[in-house]
């Protein structure tokens, strides 16, 4: 049996009193009190493991279920071609352009420009993405990637959201990666026209 | 001697000696109060609880659970960092550390869940944090390594009872919680990648050639080192739940899951510092007095 009422009897309190370790007797939680937080902790983890098998996060509660599918060797990602005002043009991670963990700034590409259809959003986002890059780059910490950053005396008028597909069965260490196709999904231009495709 | 003592205690071994008998659990969660505190101080100081929050509120901010009426903070959201920042650094250094305790659980809850609903998926990896300290808060973190202590500070709660039991049970809270997220990632995987993702090794080689570190990069000329990388990532995601339960094996696990996650950061550049940083105090350090036995027999 895992739990045992814990005998206290008069005669005893009396004896150890003035003990040194008698708060620590005091410190003895009762029977019904290990079993009450041993069921609450069965409880929350029981939560915790229903997320990952439903797949689902629901904040606080975590599927951790990172990286948890076979990425194919031909898939897409999605790429910031970003315009510089000399006609240049970078091509970087979505976590290049927004101060926040990689992966989050992913998700928060693909429900922005991708999935929802809230136009005055998008440029609004994109004003703030541009202006901020322009203004104050952030540096790189743990999962959050540095800013973009225009070379000396330049900066960014604008970027196309890319979906890139890519082939991983034809990587080369030293080499860059090209795209086999390129897909231009948002282009944001600063003051001037914008494009949702 | 000991286990009729142990017996007397009501452990016996078991779930119970495991959930209310760590041994030195009030000096270890002291140790772990320090570090939940320096990590979250670090994380909102340096970490992405950027100034985006406050800037992109009204166009992003759409609360979910638990919270479904929370408003958008817009400059309120330095606020918020800030309490969580000060009551940090007071928890960090058990200055009031239950009054601290409590504050940073509050504001850091409520910090991540904000952050947590900005035109997102709902992905956040660092909840552990938030569980950890609400947890904290239930037992007496300040009297090992702290400024009350120091200062002779808590009067109230030295006339408290220590806690020994509560403090051992918050211990193995933060312990099995760590066992089961490895565990979760595991049957994750394994649900959904089936078990093509750790005999193949495709995905750790997609990802590290797509955000991977040089080193990363280099050793994605050999695909068989991902199988490798693969087969060491189920072998430690489900060995690590189940060796949890002996305390034997402790400091193993806390050896092995610093080695994973280095070598998932070294290759990958993901670090999971905010969890891993923790496992010295909760699976290494047992070392100081043994916990003291209650003297009371059942005859008196």
């Amino acid at each position: 049996m895992i739990f045992h009422a814990y005998s206290r009897s008069s005669a005893s309190f009396s004896l150890c009193a003035d003990h040194p370790r008698f708060v620590n007797i005091m410190n003895q939680l009762s029977q019904r009190k290990r079993e009450t937080l041993t069921a609450l902790l069965v409880i929350f983890f029981c939560a915790q493991l229903l997320h990952t098998l439903f797949n689902v996060n629901n904040w606080p509660f975590c599927s951790y279920n990172m990286f948890n599918f076979v990425t194919p060797l031909q898939t897409k990602i999605i790429r910031v071609a970003l315009h510089l005002d000399d006609g240049g043009q970078q091509l970087v991670a979505p976590g290049n352009i927004l101060p926040l963990e990689f992966f989050k700034a992913n998700s928060l590409i693909v429900n922005v420009y991708g999935v929802s259809a809230d136009e005055r959003r998008k440029e609004q986002l994109s004003e703030m993405i541009l202006r901020r890059l322009n203004s104050d780059p952030w540096p790189a910490f743990d999962e959050t990637y540095r800013a973009a950053r225009a070379p000396h005396g330049s900066k960014y008028v604008g970027f196309d959201l890319v979906l890139n597909a890519e082939d991983y069965s034809q990587y080369k260490y030293g080499e860059e990666l090209r795209p086999t196709a390129q897909t231009v999904f948002y282009s944001y231009r600063d003051g001037a026209e914008k494009t949702g495709r | 001697v000991d286990s009729k003592q142990t017996s007397q205690a009501g452990y016996e071994g078991g779930a119970a000696e495991f959930l209310f008998n760590q041994p030195n659990a009030c000096q270890r969660l002291s140790l772990a109060r320090i570090f939940l505190a320096v990590i979250c101080l670090v994380q909102v100081l340096f970490g992405a609880y950027d100034r985006f929050y406050a800037e992109t509120s009204e166009i992003l901010f759409s609360p979910g659970f638990p919270f479904y009426f929370f408003p958008p903070l817009g400059k309120g959201f330095y606020l918020l960092k800030a309490v969580t920042i000060l009551s940090a650094v007071a928890l960090g250094l058990g200055l009031k550390t239950r009054s601290a305790n409590v504050v940073l659980a509050g504001s850091f809850l409520l910090l991540n869940f904000y952050v947590s609903y900005f035109g997102a998926s709902t992905w956040s990896y660092n909840t552990h944090l938030n569980f950890f300290l609400i947890a904290l808060c239930f037992a007496d973190s300040s009297r090992h390594y702290s400024l009350d202590k120091l200062l002779n500070r808590p009067r109230r709660a030295a006339l408290r009872p220590v806690g020994q039991e509560t403090a051992s049970f918050v211990l193995s809270f933060m312990q099995i919680y760590v066992a089961v997220l490895y565990l979760q990632s595991g049957v994750s995987k394994l649900l959904y990648g089936g078990m093509g993702w750790y005999l193949g090794g495709q995905t750790l080689f997609v990802f590290t050639i797509r955000g991977g570190t040089s080193f990363g990069l280099y050793l994605a000329q050999y695909p068989w080192v991902f199988k490798l990388l693969a087969v060491g990532t189920g072998i430690f995601e489900f060995g690590f739940f189940f060796l949890c339960f002996y305390r034997k094996a402790h400091k193993l696990l806390a050896v092995a899951a610093t080695v994973f996650h280095l070598s998932v950061w070294l290759t990958m550049g993901i670090s999971f510092w905010f969890l891993w940083l923790l496992l010295p105090a909760l699976f290494w350090l047992k070392s100081g007095e043994p916990t003291p036995r209650p003297l009371l027999s059942r005859q008196g």
